[in-house]
């Protein structure tokens, strides 16, 4: 399925938010395929995601307030309407801080790599647990948000802003890619992902009663 | 079809920011993001490094990153290191007083929460004119291993501070694959310690001194004439080599700046696989509803500001090359094929994969539909640099992917190292013997980083060859590591051991007497506390260390005979070697000058009293006491008895001087520092202390003179007397 442009509304809408918002990227560790032995290198999949997620959820983003943490770092505050949590404990409604924004006054800060959430934006987060300072990171930054999209029927599938993605088909099974751009079926990637974290569950629980 | 545009901030694009390279820019406003003063950015490199890396070669490794970055030319940027101890012991990287690289080995910076996939991080503060006012850099240690020296499934410390110091300096990710810039890193990459020309044209856009030539225009849709927003333009040189980059604006207009003169052909491509706008900070507008289109050739002159006004863009294709798994840059080595693969969509059988340098040749393998397989081989004289790669197809679809191959040489050979044994104060000439060998190779040995050609640095003399001097270094066994200007390495494990090793300039005397009791003055370097000296295997048992350059040795009795191995060995082992001999005659003996004094012109007679004089033995004013080098010799010399030599003596500098008696033949000597003084004559009124421009009385210089020629014939008369010949 092919997405639409956004529209133009939402596009401004977006701006409003996003202009008061900080990116932050660091270097991401992104293995090739015949890397995966290599334990310090991730194959950020939709698995990979999982396993290193500590919150895994779908949520629209309701607000994204740029701050200074208790350390006198920028963060922005993100307030988030969650509407299916699946890894961790399932709140309606979360805030979360990520490093990064500017401030009212223009002062900023950016760690270039770190994705930047747009009120109003539909986003399935594969979150890191939260640091001691306060903040979650999206795991593998950019790789770790997949954006919801929404086509002229009101039909959902995700895309993610750059190609570490597969593409999969409504059993899940992975198909090339049509197109550069990448884009998941909604429904069957969340089945995909509630596997995965269903899957991580179990071992967890295992590992416990050993 | 290709999803369309992805906007990220629309407001700040309406400004009509143009681009080279990727610059990080302030998201509420769009100004790029640089420093106010650039001159001198400091940097401090935290000591304790990574837990991965014992032996402190953190620091040589970020070293040679900065160093990367400092050899662009034509900029007004320079990363300074602060050296200060105190300075580097500090962790408070967040302070706005320090920019600091720092191994977050527990999440102290709470920036690497389990699981969050981050190698390493730059966070930048910056103000709202763009000035960045602090940056620091952050390595994961708590997930990640680190390594200097090629560990497996480590990361290279060189390699990925490299490409955070970009990020320090205000440039953002790249499009460019094989760039330092590209987002992604693998535990096996060492190829991003050198700068590719975008990263140069990136630095030179944000801190220039002089503008080079450059190209503008406008990037439009070929089907509506609509503007294309942050389409990656790209030039490649005469030689097919891809030589600089932009994004284009909201506006779609580009600027590819600080161009050397010369033809280059430009082509636009969409920002969407393998780095795509997910990869850069907010504020960018990334339109990728297009098809990469080959935009032509153009000459540029000298400092030319060519304008080319709108270019046009063709329709979006299914064609694609490149995606983030696949690993870059693809290294192709000169003299070499060598196989790949690439991802990417509709590469089918019949489609052509070509290099644009024409001197590199691919050869497709195998067309998978989502995976190419081909081989490519490089000319052995080809020159590193990178090179694109392109797909085509039947039906008309081109992709292009900038940079993806980076040409290198062949990976050096170090052989040897010698010597084996270097000293910690430095000093030491060292020479490595291996091959291929390139200029503009940079050694590593000791915690010193020495460039070929410059100051300090080392010379590589051939293929074969590297010579240097070492600097002062820690004790303890120091790896060789030999890295080429494309950052790949020939190396040697613990090829050589610093250690206090001593040194012998000078023995003097170099006889003394059998029965013992010379006074023996050893200089030298490196002279460690503690240290033994021995005459033919015999410790000497009065020794004293003036200095780590001098030792003062009161012989012991032994044999006459020699010369005998004289040997200085420090408490952590090396030894030093020299020679003295032992003689049946008892040594000379200086008790007194008399007189003490004479005049600098020399000539005035004196007598030389003490013990054991011989006919042969010489008297020598002014020579340096410790070493018995230079001097001069008596004007005339006659031996009275073997307890008084009368002497003459030379003309000499004025001042306090040794007087040393010698002999020739026996090598025996003794010295008395600090015994005779040379008088400027006249009393003060030497040439040197009148006044030129106050004219004298005439009778003055007349009586002067008349003083002077009686003096000089009552020595005359004197001195005739006393003269001996030479034999």
């Amino acid at each position: 399925m092919e997405l639409g442009l956004p529209t133009l509304l939402d596009t401004m809408h977006r701006l409003l938010f996003l202009g008061a918002l900080a990116l932050v990227t660091g270097f991401v560790a992104f293995p090739a395929a015949r890397a995966v032995e290599a334990s310090t290198v991730r194959k950020l999949d939709l698995e990979g995601l999982v396993e290193h997620a500590e919150l895994v959820l779908e949520a629209r983003v309701l607000g994204a307030e740029p701050g200074l943490d208790e350390h006198g770092r920028i963060v922005t505050r993100y307030t988030l309407a969650v509407a299916r949590t699946l890894r961790g404990a399932h709140e309606a409604v979360r805030t979360m801080s990520v490093p990064g924004g500017v401030l009212p006054n223009g002062r900023g800060l950016v760690i270039p790599g770190l994705p930047v959430l747009a009120a109003g934006e539909e986003a399935l987060l594969f979150l890191t647990s939260e640091s001691r300072a306060g903040v979650r990171l999206p795991v593998g930054l950019s790789q770790g948000r997949l954006r919801v999209a929404r086509a002229a029927n009101g039909a959902k599938r995700f895309v993610r802003e750059h190609g570490a993605v597969e593409f999969v088909d409504a059993a899940g099974h992975t198909v090339p890619a049509p197109t550069a751009v990448e884009t998941f079926d909604y429904a069957a990637t969340i089945a995909r992902v509630e596997a995965a974290c269903a899957a991580r569950a179990e071992r967890e629980r295992a590992g416990g009663r050993r | 079809m290709r999803a369309r545009s992805l906007v990220l901030v629309a407001a700040v694009a309406a400004s009509a920011l143009v681009t080279a390279h990727v610059r990080l820019i302030h998201s509420g406003n769009g100004k790029a993001l640089k420093w106010g003063r650039p001159q001198e950015i400091s940097i401090v490199l935290n000591a304790t490094g990574s837990d991965d890396i014992t032996d402190g070669s953190h620091l040589t490794a970020l070293r040679n990153a900065i160093d990367a970055w400092n050899a662009v030319p034509n900029v007004t940027s320079r990363l300074v290191e602060n050296t200060a101890s105190a300075q580097m012991q500090r962790t408070d990287w967040s302070a706005d007083s320090i920019h600091l690289v720092l191994f977050d080995e527990d999440d102290s910076s709470g920036y690497f929460p389990g699981g969050s996939g981050t190698v390493a991080l730059t966070p930048i503060w910056f103000a709202e004119n763009g000035g960045i006012t602090d940056a620091d850099i952050l390595f994961n240690g708590v997930d990640f291993e680190f390594t200097t020296s090629g560990a497996p499934g480590a990361f290279d410390v060189q390699d990925v501070a490299t490409h955070e110091l970009g990020h320090l300096l205000g440039l953002d990710h790249t499009g460019w694959a094989g760039a330092s810039m590209y987002p992604y890193v693998d535990p096996t990459v060492v190829l991003h310690r050198s700068l590719s020309s975008d990263e140069t044209h990136g630095l030179q856009d944000a801190y220039p001194i002089l503008p080079g030539a450059s190209i503008d225009g406008v990037i439009r849709r070929a089907s509506n004439d609509t503007i294309v927003a942050g389409a990656h333009v790209v030039a490649r040189d005469a030689e097919g080599r891809t030589a600089a980059s932009a994004l284009t604006t909201s506006l779609g207009a580009f600027t590819l700046r600080n161009l050397d003169p010369g033809t280059y052909t430009l082509y636009a491509v969409p920002l969407d696989q393998p780095v795509s706008s997910g990869n850069l900070t907010p504020g960018h507008t990334i339109q990728t509803n297009f098809g990469a289109t080959v935009l032509g050739a153009f000459a540029v002159t000298e400092g030319e500001a060519l304008s080319l006004g709108a270019r046009q863009v063709g329709a979006d294709v299914t064609l694609s090359l490149g995606r983030n798994y696949d690993v870059f840059p693809l290294r192709a080595i000169a003299g070499q094929t060598r196989s790949f693969q690439l991802r990417g969509t509709n590469l089918a059988a019949g489609s052509t994969l070509t290099a644009s340098d024409p001197d590199v040749t691919v050869v497709v393998t195998s067309w998978m539909g989502t995976q190419v397989n081909f081989q490519v081989t490089v000319p052995s004289n080809a020159p590193i640099g990178h090179v694109d790669l392109a797909v085509a197809n039947g039906a008309g679809e081109l992709s292009i992917l900038p940079g993806a191959l980076e040409i290198t040489a062949r990976d050096p050979v170090l052989d040897s190292v010698e010597p084996l044994l270097a000293t910690t104060s430095g000093g030491t000439l060292v020479t490595l013997h291996g091959s291929r060998f390139t200029t503009g190779s940079r050694v590593v040995l000791g915690g010193n980083v020495h460039v070929d050609g410059e100051a300090q640095g080392c010379t590589v003399v051939d293929a074969n060859t590297i010579t240097l001097t070492t600097l002062p270094s820690a004790g303890g066994l120091a790896d060789a590591v030999v890295i080429d200007a494309s950052g790949v390495e020939a190396r040697i494990d613990d090829a050589l051991e610093f250690a206090l090793v001593p040194a012998i300039a000078s023995v003097f005397p170099p006889s003394g007497s059998a029965s013992g009791g010379t006074q023996l003055t050893l200089t030298g370097s490196d002279f460690e506390a503690g240290c033994t000296v021995a005459i033919d295997g015999v410790a000497q048992t009065n020794v004293t260390r003036d200095s780590a350059s001098t030792l003062r040795i009161v012989t012991d009795a032994y044999a006459a005979g020699g010369p005998y191995v004289l040997e200085v060995q420090n408490p952590s082992g090396p030894v030093a070697s020299a020679a003295f001999a032992y003689v049946a005659e008892a040594d000379p003996v200086i008790t007194t000058i008399d007189p003490a004094a004479g005049s600098a012109s020399g000539g005035d007679e004196l007598l030389v009293h003490g013990a054991n004089f011989l006919v042969s033995t010489n008297v020598v004013f002014g020579a340096d006491a410790d070493t018995g080098l230079g001097g001069t010799p008596a004007a005339e010399l006659e031996f009275v008895d073997a307890n008084t030599l009368r002497v003459v003596t030379p003309a000499h500098a004025s001042g306090l001087h040794s007087v040393i008696v010698r002999d020739d033949l026996s090598g025996q000597a003794a010295v008395l520092p600090a015994a005779f003084r040379f008088q400027s004559s006249g009393g003060g009124g030497g040439c040197s202390t009148l006044p030129t421009s106050a004219p004298r009385d005439p009778r003055d210089a007349i009586a002067a003179l008349g003083w002077l020629f009686a003096l000089l014939g009552a020595f005359a008369l004197r001195t005739r007397a006393l003269r001996r010949t030479a034999s």
